[in-house]
């Protein structure tokens, strides 16, 4: 079966009658996709039993720690050896396990609207990898929820675990093509204040905007304890210039001309490019973010699949 | 100059082409959306300077490119020499041709001579009407075919045509200065031009006495000098023979031995004996000898009588020297004269008689009768202590002895030392004659020259010499010229040779009777005297050929010839003899004599003709190592000398001279390289080594790979 992306981008482009899941992944896909569990690095705070460690104490086989019995404590959960040991009384606590909550965060600015030759746009990339990552995530039971944005958010959907909630909420993607401005920094910010601790935080975006204040606005999220995965979706012709006669570019976002020539321009282009994202590297190792650039060229299911596994064994 | 100058405007307009095509293509520009125009914004910035300047470097290269180009198509010309416009100017040509006989080496079809010839048609062929030309052969001394410039190149041709290598060697730059005169004499406003042709062979060039042209080479005097021989020649070829003896009796044993030279690399080679026509035998000679051995033949049984004989090396490339001619002169009887008392020569006599066996060559006189006799018809007089003789007897004995005779001189009791002192020819003049006591008669004689022709025969069979003496003359001093051939004992000489003008004089320490020794009773005094007698009489002859020169001396060779002889060349052409008188006597002299053969005399005797002199081309020619161009430059004396080793490359040497030399081609080569430099520039020093750097490999993440196509969107139409 055929599955590379320019494949799937142009069969997506071929079925528009498709909704929700199934205009972003095909049968194949989701049943490599199901296997993959997501697993937040932190301590998540859920609303429905799950595989996912929690503060909490609760009813789990898992040994946290003891406690001085009080008044309302139930008798049978004394424990008589410590007792026979001190003659005094304690409760034998459990780690509680919880559902993971997972927000996505997705980029419709105009820049996302960009592809160069047969590649899919960053935003149809970006929308298929939070069908792959959402996919997992209901696959597991585990909730999920979006956040859509362009220079505003334009789209809110609080977390559900059922797979009509995942198609909605991909139907919120499709319906809201790119365009206009960016503003990610302000965005992440409300999303921070808006949403409960303990939450995994995907956000998928070019990071085209301003670096520091974004920067900052993950900082933000990681304060308000969310676990954040950053994936950073970029065309081939974005790293690597791979234009060749000179021409005059326009930017997507500001307008902005500039007449070039590319040939000239690209070592020294790399070099300005490769340090924007070495900054995004750096502050994501320093504030313990999943960071990673993901060119549009690549095929999505194996780079979910690697990517999943190697989360699971760093959280390990 | 230029040949096509209209190619300038090209040039001119091409120059200006990457200015104009620099503004068509900022105007027409793509426009493209692209997402990080920010970063290309940053990234001009940083290299605007760096952009500029390399922007300015290609519009350099690019309009040099054009300029050289169109200037190239344009065919600029250089002249390699002298004055004028194009070559317009009238000049004055010299050749001069090597005519030496390695000239006529084989290569291809023809010869070397053929080639230079062919190469001195084309020069005369190329010449414009008001050209003139002169032409000289290089031979031992220059020859002058067209001693002044001439016009008319038809007749010029014609002659050239007709000409043909001569059998000597040759002599180059006495040739180029005659020429040189010649040019200078004519006319010293024309541009001149020397052409020397001649092969490869360095002798011509190396024999010199001068050691560079006479006079100092005018600076519009262009020297080409065509080296139209192979760059390896090989050649084998007989350098001389010697005869053993000369002259030979009937029946006595004869050889002939010869010096071989090779020129190229070793090879084997065989030579073949001809004798009357006839081959007679064969001798192989192996790759590692063939410049250093001396092989031999030894002559059959011939009758009396003067034999033509020649030795033969194979078929090569150059034929003249293939042959060497000689005469093999067999006599009947070898007269020897016997000058003592009978009593005192009896041993002698027996033993000429013994080993000649026959009387009639030996006449037996006192020493008194010794003027009364004719020396010159004895091949060898013998004196037994014949001394002291009266200074009449002693003018004619060494008289003869001049001529070409041997003398034999036995010492005897009748002379004291005294009496060998008015005599110029012997060996030593003995200082006394002594007896020798009881124990030290016994002597054992050794040979001194083993390989002297009278001694190398003796030993064989004979055992170690040992003979009793009793009396013997000492010597101190020999006389110049003298050697020892047999000793007795330490320093103490038993047989003295001196030449003596073209004769050999032979001195015995005792006595040829057995008054002073046993000498006459030992096995080796019969076969000494023999081969004395065999020796002298070929000692005193002439050498069994001649070399080939201008002008032979008849009267030397052939005193008894007293008018011109008809003497004919090996061609059968009458050989032209020259008669003098000098001193009151005729002088007679052949000229001319250079073919090489047998030259004979036609008489009513001998109609078909009787050889007498074999002559030989000198071999000095056969050695034919090449010489290297640098070398003829210093032989010259001169640097700017044009060589050539084909007509072809001698053509395109005198263009360039006369009319110029484009060097369109060196430009169009250095627009290739510009070509390639602004190829460099343009797409290789502004493009990533391996097309870009992988940007997205941040926390081992999946790379974005380095080659991403682009073809169907507007980024396409960027990519071309």
């Amino acid at each position: 079966m055929d599955s590379t992306p320019q494949s799937q981008a142009k069969a997506n482009a071929d079925e528009p009658a498709k909704a929700g899941i199934a205009a972003f992944l095909n049968p194949a896909e989701m049943h490599k996709l199901g296997r993959l569990l997501l697993l937040s690095r932190n301590k998540v705070e859920g609303n429905l039993a799950g595989a996912h460690r929690s503060p909490l104490r609760g009813p789990s086989s898992e040994f946290a720690d003891h406690k001085s019995y009080g008044i309302g404590d139930e008798t049978r959960h004394i424990d008589w050896r410590v007792f026979a040991r001190t003659d005094r009384y304690f409760i034998k606590r459990y780690q509680d396990e919880t559902n993971l909550r997972v927000y996505l965060v997705l980029d419709r600015s105009a820049s996302m609207n960009y592809a160069s030759g047969e590649w899919p746009t960053k935003f149809q990339f970006a929308s298929r990898l939070a069908a792959a990552v959402g996919y997992v995530i209901v696959k597991a039971r585990d909730s999920i929820g979006l956040f859509l944005h362009g220079e505003k958010l334009d789209v809110r959907v609080d977390v559900g675990n059922s797979f009509q909630h995942l198609n909605n909420l991909l139907k919120h993607v499709q319906s809201h093509p790119p365009g206009g401005g960016s503003d990610l920094a302000k965005t992440l910010h409300e999303i921070a204040a808006s949403i409960r601790r303990g939450a995994l935080v995907v956000v998928i975006s070019d990071l085209l905007g301003d670096e520091e204040e974004i920067v900052k606005a993950l900082a933000h999220l990681r304060k308000q304890r969310h676990d954040v995965i950053l994936f950073q979706t970029l065309d081939p012709a974005e790293l690597d210039l791979g234009l060749i006669k000179p021409c005059e570019l326009q930017d997507l976002e500001t307008g902005e001309e500039l007449s070039v020539n590319p040939r000239v321009l690209v070592e020294e282009y790399q070099e300005v490019f490769g340090k924007f994202l070495e900054q995004y590297k750096k502050a994501c190792a320093g504030m313990n973010i999943d960071y990673r650039v993901v060119p549009t060229n690549q095929p999505l299911e194996s780079f979910v699949r690697v990517y999943l596994s190697e989360r699971r064994r760093l959280s390990r | 100059m230029f040949l096509a100058p209209l190619f300038l405007i090209a040039a001119a307009v091409g120059a200006t082409m990457p200015f104009f095509l620099h503004l068509m293509q900022n105007r027409k520009r793509l426009r493209l959306p692209f997402p990080t125009v920010r970063f290309l914004r940053k990234a001009e910035k940083n290299t605007s300077r760096r952009i500029r300047l390399e922007n300015i470097l290609l519009w350099l290269l690019r309009t040099l490119i054009m300029v050289l180009l169109g200037t190239a198509f344009a065919m600029p010309m250089i002249r390699s020499g002298g004055v004028g416009w194009l070559g317009e100017a009238p000049r004055d040509v010299a050749i001069v041709l090597d005519a030496s006989y390695s000239m006529g080496y084989q290569v291809g079809k023809g010869t070397v001579w053929d080639k230079s010839i062919e190469s001195a048609v084309a020069i005369l062929e190329g010449l414009r009407d008001p050209d003139r030309f002169c032409i000289f052969l290089a031979r031992d001394q220059p020859e002058a075919i067209f001693a002044e410039p001439v016009s008319n190149k038809q007749e010029g041709i014609a002659r050239l045509r007709t000409l043909q290598p001569g059998q000597s060697s040759s002599r180059i730059v006495p040739a180029v200065n005659a020429a040189m005169k010649a040019l200078l004499k004519a006319d010293t406003q024309r541009e001149h031009e020397i052409h020397i042709l001649t092969d490869n062979q360095a002798l011509p060039w190396r024999n010199l006495t001068t050691g560079g042209l006479e006079a100092q080479l005018e600076p519009k005097t262009a020297v080409f000098v065509s080296l139209l021989g192979v760059s390896a020649p090989e050649n084998t070829a007989i350098v001389s023979l010697d005869l053993q003896p000369p002259v030979a009796r009937k029946g006595a044993d004869m050889r002939a031995v010869v010096k071989l030279r090779r020129t190229g690399p070793p090879a084997d080679t065989a030579l073949s004996l001809f004798i009357d026509d006839r081959e007679i035998s064969r001798r192989h000679v192996n790759a590692a000898d063939a410049d250093s051995a001396e092989p031999s033949f030894t002559m059959p049984v011939l009758d009396v009588g003067v034999h033509a004989a020649r030795i033969q090396t194979p078929d090569d490339n150059l034929q003249a020297d293939n042959a060497f001619y000689f005469l093999v002169k067999i006599q009947e009887q070898m007269p020897s004269l016997v000058v003592g008392a009978e009593s005192e020569t009896l041993f002698l006599r027996t033993a000429l008689r013994t080993g000649f066996g026959s009387e009639n060559s030996i006449e037996s006189i006192t020493p008194e009768r010794l003027t009364d006799k004719p020396l010159s018809k004895y091949a060898s007089v013998f004196l037994c202590n014949a001394l002291p003789l009266f200074g009449q007897a002693i003018s004619a004995v060494e008289a003869y002895v001049k001529a070409g005779g041997v003398l034999v001189v036995f010492p005897g009791m009748g002379a004291k030392p005294d009496a060998y002192a008015s005599w110029t020819c012997l060996p030593g003049i003995p200082r006394a004659a002594e007896d020798l006591p009881l124990p030290q008669r016994n002597r054992v004689l050794t040979w001194d020259q083993p390989q002297h022709i009278l001694v190398r025969n003796l030993r064989e069979g004979i055992g170690i010499p040992s003979v009793s003496i009793r009396r013997r003359l000492s010597f101190d001093t020999l006389h110049e010229g003298s050697q020892r051939l047999i000793s007795m004992g330490a320093n103490q000489p038993f047989l003295l040779e001196r030449q003596f003008g073209t004769g050999r004089v032979l001195l015995f320490a005792v006595s040829g009777d057995r008054t002073w020794s046993d000498f006459p009773l030992s096995p080796f005094f019969l076969p000494l005297l023999l081969q004395c007698a065999e020796y002298g009489s070929g000692a005193g002859a002439k050498t069994p050929f001649e070399w080939a020169t201008d002008s032979l001396s008849l009267s030397e060779r052939f005193p008894e010839w007293k008018t011109p002889p008809n003497l004919r060349a090996p061609d059968g052409q009458p050989v032209s003899v020259r008669a003098s008188v000098l001193e009151g006597r005729t002088v007679l002299n052949a000229e001319n004599m250079v073919l090489p053969g047998f030259y004979s005399t036609i008489s009513a005797e001998s109609p078909e003709g009787k050889p007498l002199i074999a002559l030989n081309i000198l071999r000095e020619e056969s050695d034919l190592t090449p010489i290297a161009d640098t070398d003829v430059q210093k032989q010259l004396g001169i640097e700017n000398v044009a060589f050539a080793h084909d007509l072809e490359t001698l053509r395109t040497l005198i263009e360039e001279h006369r009319v110029g030399r484009t060097f369109g081609e060196h430009l169009l080569w250095l627009a290739f390289v510009l070509i390639a430099a602004e190829f460099v520039c343009a797409n290789i020093l502004g493009r990533p080594k391996s097309g870009g750097r992988d940007l997205s490999g941040s926390q081992g993440s999946v790379g974005i790979g380095s080659g991403a196509r682009f073809s169907t969107s507007e980024t396409a139409r960027a990519n071309g």
